[in-house]
C-alpha cells in the first residue's frame, strides 16, 4: 500500500514537472516573438530616411528571400569562397568562419583582408560569436547551414548560396548574387568583365590545351582526384582541358593503378602536407609509366588556391599556375 | 531516504547546470544580464540565452534523459549490464540512415536527417525483432544478434565514410554527437515525445524489477515474459529513435547513466529509471558546456565530452565498490 502511494507521488511531480517545462517553454516563445517584432520594425523604419539607396534590395535564395532595406555593412561570411568575393568588391567582412586557421586564405586573399572576427569552423561556426557580432547579412552555404539556416536568420537577414557543391560557373552565377547583395552590382558586372578578360588572355598564352589535367590533393593516406565535378576540375575544363577522369564522384580516391590506368598527361598536387603519399608512390614503378612522369609533367601548387578559395582571386591563380607551368 | 536525497542531488546538479550553460560560451553573459534576457528579454544577449543557449540545453536535457531511460530498460530486459542502446545496434542503424542522407542527399531539406534518423533505429529493431525470431531466443543470444546488427550498420557507414572522404566531416560530426544549433524546433518537436516515453518507462518499473529476476522468475509471478519483453524492447527504441534523431548517436550515456545511478540506489527501478535519466541530462549538460568553451570559438561535440567525462568517473565508482566488496 505504501508503494503504491509513493508510485502515485512520484508520477504526480513528474507530470507536474512536464507541464512546468511545457507552459514555460510555451511563454518564452510567444513572448520573444512579441518583443522581438517591434525592434525588427524599428530597425527597418529608423535608416529608411538616409538610406543610400531607395529600393530594398531583394534577393531570392535556395532557401528564401532576402530582404535588405540599407547596404550591409557587418558583414559575416561562412566559406572561403565569400572572402574571396567579397576581396574582389573592396568590402570588409567582419566575422569569417575560417576553421580558426587563419593560414587556409590564399596569401591574395590575406593581403587584402583586414581585422576580423574568426567564428571558428565552416561545418559549426559559433553562433554566439555571430550573434554578438551583431550582423547585418550572413552568407552561408546551403549544405552546411540549412540546419541553422532559421537561427542564423533570426540573428540577421541569411543569403544562403550552394557553395560547396558549386563548380567554375555555379561560383560565377553566386558571385553576382553576393555582389548584389552587398549593393555592389556594377563592380561586381565589371569585375566579372575583368576577370573573364584576363582568362581569355591567360589562355592564349597556354599552346597546348588539348592535355587531360588531373588536379588532385595528396595526403599520407591517399591521392583524391578532382574530377571535373569538382571546383577545380570543372575550371580546367571550362578552360577546354579534359578530365581524364570521367567520374560521377567529386573528389574520387584513386590507387596508383587506377591512376596509371586515367593516364593523365599533366598532374597538379594539392598537398595536405609535407610528406604524402606521392613519396612512396614515386619509388614504385607504376608511377614511372604515368606521361605525366615521363614528361616531367607533375607540378605541386598551393591547395588553399586549387581547392580552397573557390572565387575569382582563386580562379586567377589556378590559371596564373597554369601558365606558369604549361605556357609557352 | 538516501534515495530521496540522491535524486534531488541530481536535481540540483541539473538546474545548476542549466544556468551554468546559459551563462557560459563563446560569449559570456554575467548573472545580471541573464535574468535580464530571461525575464524582460530586453538584454543585448537576450538572443543568444533565449534562441540559442535555452533550446540548446533543453533538446540536451531531454534527449540525456531518454537515452539514459532505454539504457535502463535494455540493461534490464537484456539482464546484460553492457546492454545499452548503442550495443544493440540500434543508434548504428540510425546513424546509418543519417549518414546515407548527408552522403547520398546533400541536397535535403534539413528536417530530413532526423526522420531519417529515427526510421533507421526502427529498421535496427525491425532486423533485430526478425532474427531474434520476435524475441523467443534467451537474452544473452538476443545481444549478441543485436551486436552483429549493429557491426553490420557499422560496416556500412565504413563504406559510405570510405566512398566519400573528402567529405566526411559532417558525418563525423552528426556521428559524435552535437547540441551545436539546436534551436527550439529541435526541442519542441522532441519535448512531446519525452513527455510520453519517460513516464511511460518510468511506471514499468515493476516490470523491469522482474525482468531483471530471469524468465522463470518472471513467468512464476505471471508475467508473459516474451511479450512485456517486446513491448519494453519497442520503449526502448522509441526513446532511443527520437533522442539520436536530435542530437545525433551518443551512445555512451545510455550505457554509463544506468550504471552511475546503479551504484548509488541500487537496482529498484522505481528509483533506478528516474535518477538515471537525471544522471543522462547532467551528463550530457556538463559534456556541452565544456565543450563549447575549451575551444572557442571552434566546439567539441558533446559526444567525445560525455565520453571524456563520464569513462572516469564511472572507472574510480566501479574500484570504489570493489573496495566497498572487500
Amino acid at each position: 500500500m505504501k508503494q503504491h502511494q509513493l508510485t502515485k507521488a512520484l508520477l504526480f511531480t513528474i507530470i507536474g514537472l512536464i507541464t512546468l517545462i511545457l507552459s514555460a517553454c510555451g511563454n518564452s516563445n510567444s513572448t520573444t516573438e512579441a518583443v522581438a517584432s517591434p525592434t525588427a520594425t524599428a530597425a527597418a523604419a529608423s535608416p529608411s530616411p538616409s538610406a543610400e539607396a531607395a529600393s530594398p534590395i531583394v534577393i531570392e535564395h535556395q532557401l528564401g528571400t532576402v530582404t535588405l532595406d540599407k547596404t550591409p555593412e557587418r558583414i559575416i561570411v561562412l566559406e572561403f569562397s565569400y572572402t574571396d568575393a567579397l576581396m574582389t568588391l573592396g568590402v570588409q567582412p567582419v566575422g569569417v568562419a575560417d576553421d580558426s586557421d587563419p593560414t587556409l586564405f590564399m596569401d591574395a586573399v590575406k593581403a587584402q583582408l583586414g581585422e576580423y572576427t574568426s567564428i571558428g569552423s565552416r561545418y559549426e561556426p559559433n553562433i554566439e560569436l555571430i550573434s554578438s557580432l551583431q550582423p547585418d547579412l550572413i552568407i552561408a552555404d546551403l549544405n552546411h547551414h540549412k540546419s541553422v539556416y532559421e537561427q542564423l536568420n533570426a540573428i540577421a537577414p541569411t543569403l544562403v548560396l550552394n557553395d560547396h557543391q558549386a563548380d567554375y560557373n555555379e561560383m560565377l552565377s553566386n558571385y553576382s548574387i553576393i555582389a548584389k547583395a552587398v549593393g555592389k552590382e556594377a563592380e561586381g558586372k565589371q569585375r566579372l568583365e575583368e576577370h573573364e578578360a584576363k582568362i581569355k588572355a591567360a589562355q592564349q598564352k597556354i599552346t597546348d590545351t588539348n592535355l587531360t589535367i588531373l588536379p588532385a590533393v595528396v595526403n599520407p593516406k591517399g591521392f583524391f582526384a578532382h574530377s571535373d565535378h569538382s571546383y577545380a576540375g570543372s575550371f580546367l575544363t571550362a578552360l577546354g582541358f579534359t578530365d581524364p577522369v570521367a567520374n560521377e564522384e567529386s573528389y574520387p580516391q584513386l590507387s596508383l593503378e587506377q591512376l596509371v590506368e586515367t593516364n593523365p598527361q599533366a598532374i597538379f598536387l594539392l598537398p595536405t602536407e609535407e610528406i604524402t603519399i606521392i613519396k612512396e608512390w614515386e619509388k614504385n614503378p607504376l608511377w614511372q609509366q604515368l606521361d605525366a612522369v615521363t614528361n616531367s609533367k607533375v607540378f605541386t601548387v598551393e591547395r588553399k588556391d586549387w581547392a580552397l578559395s573557390r572565387g575569382l582571386i582563386g580562379s586567377e591563380k589556378i590559371i596564373e599556375d597554369l601558365v606558369k607551368y604549361l605556357g609557352a | 531516504m538516501r534515495k530521496w536525497y540522491s535524486l534531488f542531488i541530481a536535481l540540483l546538479l541539473l538546474l545548476f547546470l542549466i544556468v551554468m550553460s546559459l551563462r557560459t560560451g563563446a560569449v559570456p553573459v554575467p548573472f545580471r544580464e541573464l535574468w535580464a534576457s530571461l525575464l524582460l528579454q530586453d538584454s543585448p544577449s537576450a538572443y543568444i540565452v533565449l534562441q540559442y543557449r535555452l533550446p540548446r540545453i533543453l533538446t540536451g536535457i531531454l534527449a540525456g534523459c531518454g537515452l539514459a531511460a532505454a539504457g535502463v530498460i535494455l540493461q534490464s530486459i537484456i539482464r546484460n549490464p553492457l546492454a545499452s542502446p548503442d550495443v544493440i545496434g540500434i543508434t548504428k542503424g540510425a546513424g546509418f540512415t543519417a549518414a546515407a542522407v548527408i552522403f547520398l542527399f546533400p541536397g535535403a531539406p534539413g528536417y530530413v536527417l532526423p526522420m531519417a534518423a529515427f526510421t533507421g533505429a526502427l529498421a535496427a529493431l525491425l532486423l533485430l525483432l526478425l532474427l531474434s525470431k520476435r524475441m523467443t531466443l534467451p537474452p544473452a543470444t538476443f545481444a549478441l544478434v543485436g551486436v552483429a546488427i549493429g557491426a553490420i550498420f557499422q560496416a556500412g557507414i565504413q563504406y559510405l565514410l570510405v566512398k566519400h572522404p573528402s567529405d566526411i566531416n559532417m558525418a563525423l560530426l552528426w556521428m559524435s554527437g552535437s547540441l551545436w544549433g539546436r534551436g527550439w524546433d529541435d526541442a519542441l518537436s522532441l519535448l512531446p515525445w519525452m513527455a510520453l516515453l519517460l513516464p511511460v518507462a518510468w511506471i514499468q518499473f515493476a516490470k523491469l524489477n522482474v525482468l531483471q529476476l530471469g524468465d522463470e522468475g518472471g513467468t512464476a509471478l505471471g508475467l508473459r515474459m516474451g511479450r512485456e519483453r517486446l513491448v519494453l524492447l519497442l520503449l526502448a527504441v522509441a526513446l532511443t529513435g527520437s533522442s539520436v534523431a536530435a542530437v545525433g548517436s551518443i551512445g555512451f550515456i545510455g550505457l554509463i547513466s544506468p550504471h552511475i545511478a546503479r551504484l548509488i540506489v541500487g537496482g529498484r527501478h522505481q528509483w533506478l529509471v528516474p535518477l538515471a535519466a537525471l544522471i543522462g541530462a547532467d551528463l550530457i549538460l556538463l559534456g556541452d558546456c565544456l565543450g563549447r568553451i575549451l575551444i572557442i570559438p571552434r566546439e567539441v561535440p558533446v559526444g567525445i565530452m560525455t565520453a571524456v567525462l563520464g569513462a572516469p568517473y564511472f572507472i574510480y565508482l566501479l574500484r570504489r565498490e570493489r573496495i566497498k566488496a572487500r
